[in-house]
C-alpha cells in the first residue's frame, strides 16, 4: 500500500484555561491518502477546526501538544519550527477559510494580493500576473484580466470564495485544507463551487481535508469520512461505510437527525438527547456515554479503542467488538 | 374561515440615491424594489415558509409585516384590519398579536438583562402588569424546555440553542396569534435544530399559533410547513402546498434549488440542474422574465415578455412562461 500523504497518529492537544487543562483533541488518528478527499464531520465544538489549525500550527498561545505525530511527506508537522512551517504553508499545504468576506485584504487589489502571495517564486511580476489570471479563469471568474484591478468589495460572496480557492491552489499544493468553505454561501452557489473544486482537485491531483458539519455535502464531495465527537475520532470509513453502515451510535444518531435524510414528512424530528461532556474533566470510559442509547457497564469504565470493522472502516465503540452487531 | 394575515400586492422600495444625486444623474427612479407585488394569505394555525437565497427579499417582507419597514404599495391585513401605514402608536397593539424571532438569537437579547426579565419584558412594554413576574418567567421557560434556574442567567451564558429557546419564549410571552421566525435554525447543529423545530411544532398544536418561517434550508421546510413560497429578486416565483412543490416543482428556479440541496446518500444518482452565474443585482434587474439569464430552459419568449402568474394546478401558482408540468 502507498504511504498516505498525511498520517496523524495519537494526536493530543490541550488548551490551558483558568479551570485547568481543556482537552480539545484526544488520541486523534487519521490518514489522508494521496489524491483523496477526506471529510471531517461533527457538531460545533467537536474539534474539527482545531484539528486542521493544529496541523499548520495556527493555534492560540494557550494551546499545547501533548503527544502524537502528524507526518506529512516524511516530516512531523507538530515538531516543525516556525521557520520551517512557514515554508510549508501556502506552498505544499494551503487553506481555504470559512468566511470569504474576511479572508481577503480589503485595502489591496486582487492583483496585488495574488502577486504578493507568489513572493517565493523567482519569476517576473508579469509572469506572476499571468499565472494569477490563468487560475482565476479556472475557478470561473469571467474576464479575469480586467477584474484583477478590482478590490474585494467589488466581488460578491461567491466570487470572493472563488478567489480564495484560486489563491489556495495557485502553488499547486499537495494538501488543501478547507474549513466549511461554503457555509457562508447560498445553495445554488454551493453546488457550483463544490463542483469546480472537485474538477480542480482532479486536475492538480492534490488531497483535500474538508471540514464541514453538513452531512449531505460531505456525502457528495468526499470519498472518506471521519466523524468526530468531543475531540475524538469516533468513526472513520469510506462514504459508503459511513452513510450506509454507520457502526458508532453517535454517527447513527447524527444521520438520523439530518432532516434531509428523512423521506417521510414528519412533524417531529429526531434529536440527540443529553449534553456535551465537559472536556476539562472528560468522563471515564466512552466519551459518548451521556447521550448514547445503548450503553452497557463497560462504557462507563473503559474507553473503547479503535476497532476495525473492515479494512476501510473503523469505529470506537465497545459494541463494534461483538460479532453480529 | 377568515385569514389571519392577508398581504396584497405588497411592494417595498428602498431609495438608492439622495434626491439631489438622482437629479444630477437624471435618474427618474432612484429606487430598488426589495419586495415586488407579493400576495399571500395565512390561515390561523398554519405555517408558511418563505424560501430563497440571500437578497431575495424574505426578511424585508417579514419586516414590512411587523411594521419595521415601510411598504410603499399594497395592503397588509391582520385579522381583517389594515395594518400598513399605521402610526407607531397604533401599531403597538398589533405587535401584541404578532411576535418576531430574529435571525441572530444572541444578538437580539440584551446583554444587560437576565433571561427572566428578558422574557417578561413584553408585558412591561405593553403595560400589562403581572401579579407574579417570576412565576410567569418560569412558566415560559418551562414551556420551551428550559429549567427554572435560567431565569437568573445572562445572555452571554447561553449556548446557541438555549438563546434560540429564550427567543421562542419571548415571542410566546403575550400568546401571539402569529410568530414570524427569521431563520430559526441558522447556525445550529442538526440535533439542536431538531429540538427547536419540534418545540415550534408542539407549540403550534397546543396554542394554534401561526408561523411565517423564513429560511434557506429546504430540508426543514418539508417537515414544518404546509405551504411554501419561493422568492427570487423580491417576487414569488412559485407558491403552493409544500408537498406539491417538493413532488413537482413548476418553476425552473425551484427545481434548481431542490437539486442543489445535497443528499446524505452517496449512492443516489446525481442529476444536478446547475444554474449559470449568480443572482443579479436589484439595481440592474434583467428584462422580461427576471430569471431567464440563468434559466437552463430559457426560450425566445422568456427574454421578450414578462411572465404573469399562472395557476397550472389549483392553489399552486407560478410565474413562468413554460412551467415544468410534465417533468415527473
Amino acid at each position: 500500500m502507498q504511504t498516505p500523504l498525511l498520517e496523524i497518529n495519537g494526536l493530543n492537544l490541550n488548551f490551558h484555561t483558568s479551570r485547568g487543562k481543556f482537552r480539545a483533541l484526544r488520541d486523534v488518528t487519521l490518514h489522508v491518502p494521496q489524491g483523496a478527499r477526506v471529510g471531517v464531520v461533527g457538531e460545533s465544538g467537536c474539534g474539527k477546526s482545531t484539528l486542521i489549525y493544529s496541523l499548520i500550527q495556527l493555534l492560540a498561545v494557550n494551546a499545547e501538544f501533548a503527544g502524537g505525530t502528524a507526518f506529512f511527506k516524511g516530516r512531523d508537522l507538530l515538531s516543525l519550527s516556525q521557520e520551517k512551517m512557514r515554508q510549508l504553508r501556502g506552498t505544499e499545504i494551503s487553506m481555504i477559510f470559512q468566511d470569504p468576506m474576511t479572508a481577503l485584504n480589503p485595502v489591496h487589489s486582487i492583483e496585488r494580493q495574488m502577486i504578493d502571495i507568489q513572493y517565493r517564486e523567482t519569476i517576473s511580476t508579469a509572469e506572476k500576473k499571468q499565472k494569477a489570471i490563468a487560475i482565476l479563469d479556472k475557478v470561473g471568474i469571467v474576464d479575469a484580466a480586467k477584474r484583477l484591478k478590482n478590490y474585494p468589495h467589488h466581488f460578491s460572496g461567491g466570487m470572493r470564495q472563488r478567489i480564495a480557492i484560486a489563491m489556495a491552489l495557485l502553488s499547486k499544493p499537495a494538501l488543501l485544507m478547507a474549513d466549511e468553505p461554503t457555509t457562508a454561501l447560498d445553495a445554488t452557489l454551493e453546488a457550483q463551487i463544490i463542483q469546480r473544486l472537485k474538477e480542480l482537485q482532479q486536475e492538480i491531483n492534490c488531497s483535500i481535508l474538508f471540514v464541514s458539519h453538513h452531512l449531505g455535502l460531505v456525502a457528495e464531495f468526499c470519498d472518506h469520512v471521519v466523524v468526530m465527537y468531543a475531540g475524538e475520532v469516533v468513526e472513520e470509513g469510506t462514504i459508503n461505510d459511513i452513510f450506509h453502515g454507520a457502526a458508532h451510535p453517535y454517527t447513527q444518531a447524527l444521520l438520523e437527525c439530518d432532516p434531509a435524510g428523512i423521506k417521510e414528512k414528519t412533524r417531529f424530528l429526531p434529536t440527540i438527547a443529553g449534553d456535551f461532556p465537559d472536556l476539562v474533566n472528560p468522563p471515564l470510559g466512552c466519551i459518548f456515554q451521556q447521550r448514547c442509547r445503548q450503553t452497557m457497564e463497560e462504557c462507563f469504565t473503559t474507553a473503547p479503542g479503535y476497532t476495525l470493522i473492515k479494512e476501510s472502516h473503523m469505529a470506537r465503540c465497545h459494541h463494534c467488538r461483538r460479532p453480529a452487531q | 374561515m377568515t385569514a389571519l394575515l392577508e398581504i396584497e400586492n405588497l411592494r417595498v422600495r428602498f431609495k438608492t440615491k439622495s434626491t439631489l444625486q438622482a437629479l444630477i444623474n437624471r435618474d427618474i427612479d432612484p429606487f430598488i424594489d426589495a419586495v415586488c407585488s407579493v400576495s399571500l394569505t395565512l390561515d390561523p394555525g398554519e405555517t408558511i415558509a418563505l424560501v430563497g437565497e440571500s437578497g431575495a427579499g424574505k426578511t424585508t417582507l417579514a419586516r414590512a409585516v411587523i411594521g419595521l419597514t415601510h411598504a410603499q404599495e399594497g395592503t397588509i391585513r391582520f385579522n381583517g384590519q389594515k395594518i400598513n401605514g399605521l402610526t407607531d402608536r397604533a401599531f403597538k397593539s398589533v405587535r401584541r398579536d404578532v411576535a418576531m424571532m430574529f435571525q441572530d438569537p444572541a444578538g437580539s437579547l440584551s446583554p444587560r438583562l437576565t433571561v427572566g426579565s428578558l422574557i417578561t419584558e413584553p408585558f412591561r412594554i405593553h403595560n400589562m402588569p403581572l401579579a407574579d413576574v417570576r412565576a410567569k418567567a418560569i412558566e415560559l421557560l418551562n414551556l420551551v424546555g428550559l429549567p427554572d434556574a435560567f431565569a437568573g442567567v445572562y445572555a452571554h451564558q447561553l449556548s446557541g440553542g438555549q438563546a434560540r429557546r429564550v427567543g421562542v419564549a419571548r415571542a410566546l410571552a403575550l400568546s401571539p396569534k402569529l410568530i414570524i421566525a427569521d431563520e430559526p435554525t441558522a447556525g445550529l447543529d442538526v440535533s439542536v435544530q431538531g429540538e427547536i423545530l419540534n418545540l415550534m411544532n408542539r407549540l403550534q398544536e397546543e396554542t394554534g399559533v401561526s408561523f411565517l418561517i423564513i429560511t434557506h434550508n429546504l430540508n426543514i421546510v418539508r417537515h414544518i410547513s404546509q405551504r411554501m413560497a419561493i422568492m427570487y429578486l423580491g417576487r414569488f416565483v412559485e407558491f403552493g402546498l409544500t408537498d406539491d412543490i417538493f413532488a413537482n416543482p413548476l418553476h425552473p428556479y425551484t427545481l434548481a434549488l431542490l437539486s442543489a440541496n445535497p443528499s446524505p446518500d452517496p449512492n443516489k444518482p446525481k442529476e444536478k440542474l446547475s444554474l449559470r452565474g449568480e443572482i443579479p443585482s436589484l439595481i440592474n434587474r434583467p428584462q422580461a422574465c427576471e430569471f431567464h439569464p440563468r434559466c437552463p430552459f430559457a426560450r425566445k419568449a422568456c427574454s421578450k415578455k414578462t411572465p404573469g402568474i399562472v395557476y397550472p394546478r389549483a392553489g399552486h401558482s407560478v410565474a413562468c412562461h413554460f412551467p415544468l408540468i410534465n417533468n415527473s
